[in-house]
């Protein structure tokens, strides 16, 4: 974060406009600053200023037991949370040496995923807001809504679930979470039906997103993008297909990728892969096996409920988890998971000790944003904000 | 050296060899850089260890180098050969102090440039720091923090 002048970027010796677009700019997403070269209305060079919304969590992480980090995690990406619960407790469990039993990771890719299709229909809701298409905002936001019900239903909290558990999750789903979960499915092609009516090939919309913010193959993999920024550009680099966790292994999907690599093709694939998410809820919701949602280990999982109130050891488990934490071997383990963003990925460094040394929380956004100047170099300032857009960031991931 | 549970194969690099081992990497097509970061042990000598990641696309290999240094040895940049490093390596200096060589534009990315210390360092205090909004007079407000010997802005 820039806050003195002396560090400003020096403009070029030719005549250009230092235009400051931010921080408080509604197609930010956030609170971005983006300083523009401006050569007329064409811009020259772009510089993203981060830092607004750093909030110290990974440093906020070294203060808290294993299992109260979790809570700080799903602030991170507050639009795909289970995404960021998923991979630090797939770190910390990796640490420990341990797997959850087959129910609750079928439940954790089931949840996961119903996040990744509200997080993209926000994607594509404030995408057609920021090009003043305001009727499609609604209609996504009606369908999150929906989800926001069923995240209700299932851990009483809207947004920030943190519905995991080191070992599991804390309950079994309730009922009615998977018929509320198989309605939503069998009404959801209708639903995207009516968005690609408003939009998809919309004229208006296609002139705003078409030939905007192309990348190439080459320079997406040179800047690390990862998720869907990557795949439009033909690049089929998907962390659950590469590098399988939980149960994604046993999952038929399809990797979607475009070619184009300019906006209109990042919004393809978001779009498309609304598709393949609700492909994978379907099955899952077909497939789901019975058994234990925890593993049965008193040092790393908390006893099961009702045995709090009636067994002693579970009490005395239970009482040493929630004040001391279990405490996993020193040792250091990197988990990655496939957020709606890209590769979000979190490293946990061990000390031995009931509070962890270091939680490095790998953001997506981080290094797709950091590839912004390629995509609205020479383009007009009014294409920035369709660029910036179909980027698909969150400050709260970045800046962390 | 510290076990490593995820079954990255990880190499420890002195500061010197890391362009050459970064290099080979390149050469041998790994093509994404994952994740570059640094954690700090104060109580070791040198207390860094600077983490990089890196993906390869055609057979999703892996592999991670750690460097380990002191705040005064300053790491070769590797934003040449993997330009996604710039924001990485800015992030490490500002949280961590680290320094890099040949970095084209090393200033601070998340913190205030006027914030004194490295937030991340283990011995930074994590909060209870009273912030002046100057809305006091003089005489009243806080004295300026005290950090410890070796603090670095």
């Amino acid at each position: 974060m820039t806050v003195l002048r002396d560090s400003e970027p020096t403009l070029p010796p030719h005549e250009t406009m230092l235009l400051n677009m931010g921080p408080q700019h509604p197609s930010t997403h956030g609170v971005l600053r983006l300083m523009l070269d401006l050569d007329g209305e064409v811009v020259v060079d772009a510089h993203p200023d981060i830092g607004f919304l750093h909030t110290g969590i990974e440093k906020s992480c070294e203060y808290r037991t294993y299992h109260q980090a979790i809570t700080l995690t799903d602030r991170i990406d507050y639009l795909s949370p289970y995404s960021n619960n998923l991979a630090y407790v797939n770190a910390v469990e990796k640490l420990f040496g341990i797997s959850a039993p087959p129910r609750a990771s079928w439940l954790r890719v089931l949840i996961a995923e119903l996040h990744r299709i509200a997080s993209h229909l926000v994607f594509v809701g404030t995408t057609s807001l920021d090009l003043a298409a305001s009727s499609v905002f609604i209609y996504c936001f009606r369908e999150r809504e929906e989800l926001l019900r069923l995240m209700e239903l299932l851990s009483g909290v809207r947004m920030m679930t943190s519905f995991i558990r080191i070992g599991g999750l804390p309950a079994d789903v309730p009922p009615g979470f998977l018929e509320g979960v198989a309605t939503f499915i069998d009404r959801f092609p209708a639903r995207l039906a009516e968005y690609d009516d408003l939009i998809r090939e919309n004229p208006i919309f296609k002139q705003r997103m078409v030939g905007i913010g192309k990348i190439s193959a080459h320079d997406a993999t040179r800047w690390s993008l990862t998720g869907p920024n990557l795949r439009a550009s033909g690049v089929a680099y998907d962390v659950r297909r590469a590098l399988p966790y939980e149960v994604y292994g046993e999952l038929e999907f399809d990797v979607i990728t475009e070619t184009a690599g300019d906006a209109y093709a990042r919004y393809l694939v978001r779009r498309r892969e609304l598709e393949e998410s609700a492909k994978i809820c379907r099955q899952i919701v077909a497939r789901l096996p019975s058994g234990p949602i925890r593993i049965d280990d008193p040092h790393i999982a908390y006893p099961k409920r009702e045995l709090i109130h009636s067994s002693m050891e579970s009490l005395i488990h239970h009482y040493k988890l929630a004040t001391e934490g279990p405490i996993p071997p020193p040792g250091e383990a990197y988990a990655a998971v496939e957020s709606p963003r890209g590769e979000y990925g979190v490293h946990v460094v061990s000390n031995g000790t009931n509070l962890p040394q270091r939680v490095r929380f790998r953001a997506p956004s981080f290094a797709n944003l950091q590839a912004l100047p390629l995509l609205v170099r020479g383009h007009m300032v009014a294409d920035c904000i369709a660029a910036l857009a179909s980027i698909d960031f969150v400050l709260g991931e970045i800046d962390r | 050296m510290i076990r490593v549970a995820d079954g990255i194969p990880t190499a420890v690099v002195a500061a010197e060899q890391l362009l050459d081992r970064v290099g080979e990497l390149r050469a041998d097509g790994y093509d994404l850089l994952v994740d570059l970061f640094a954690y700090d042990t104060p109580e070791r000598e040198p207390r860094f260890d600077v983490v990089y990641l890196f993906h390869r696309l055609a057979d999703n290999a892996r592999t991670r180098l750690k460097v380990q240094v002191g705040e005064e040895v300053a790491v070769p940049s590797i934003t040449r050969l993997y330009p996604p490093a710039e924001w990485y390596e800015r992030e490490v200096y500002d949280m961590y102090g680290v320094t890099f060589a040949d970095h084209p534009d090393l200033r601070r990315i998340l913190m205030p440039d006027d914030w004194i210390g490295h937030p991340l360092r283990r011995d930074h205090p994590l909060g209870g720091e009273v912030v002046d909004y100057g809305l006091r007079p003089p005489a009243e407000r806080v004295a300026p923090i005290d950090f410890p010997e070796g603090t670095t802005r």
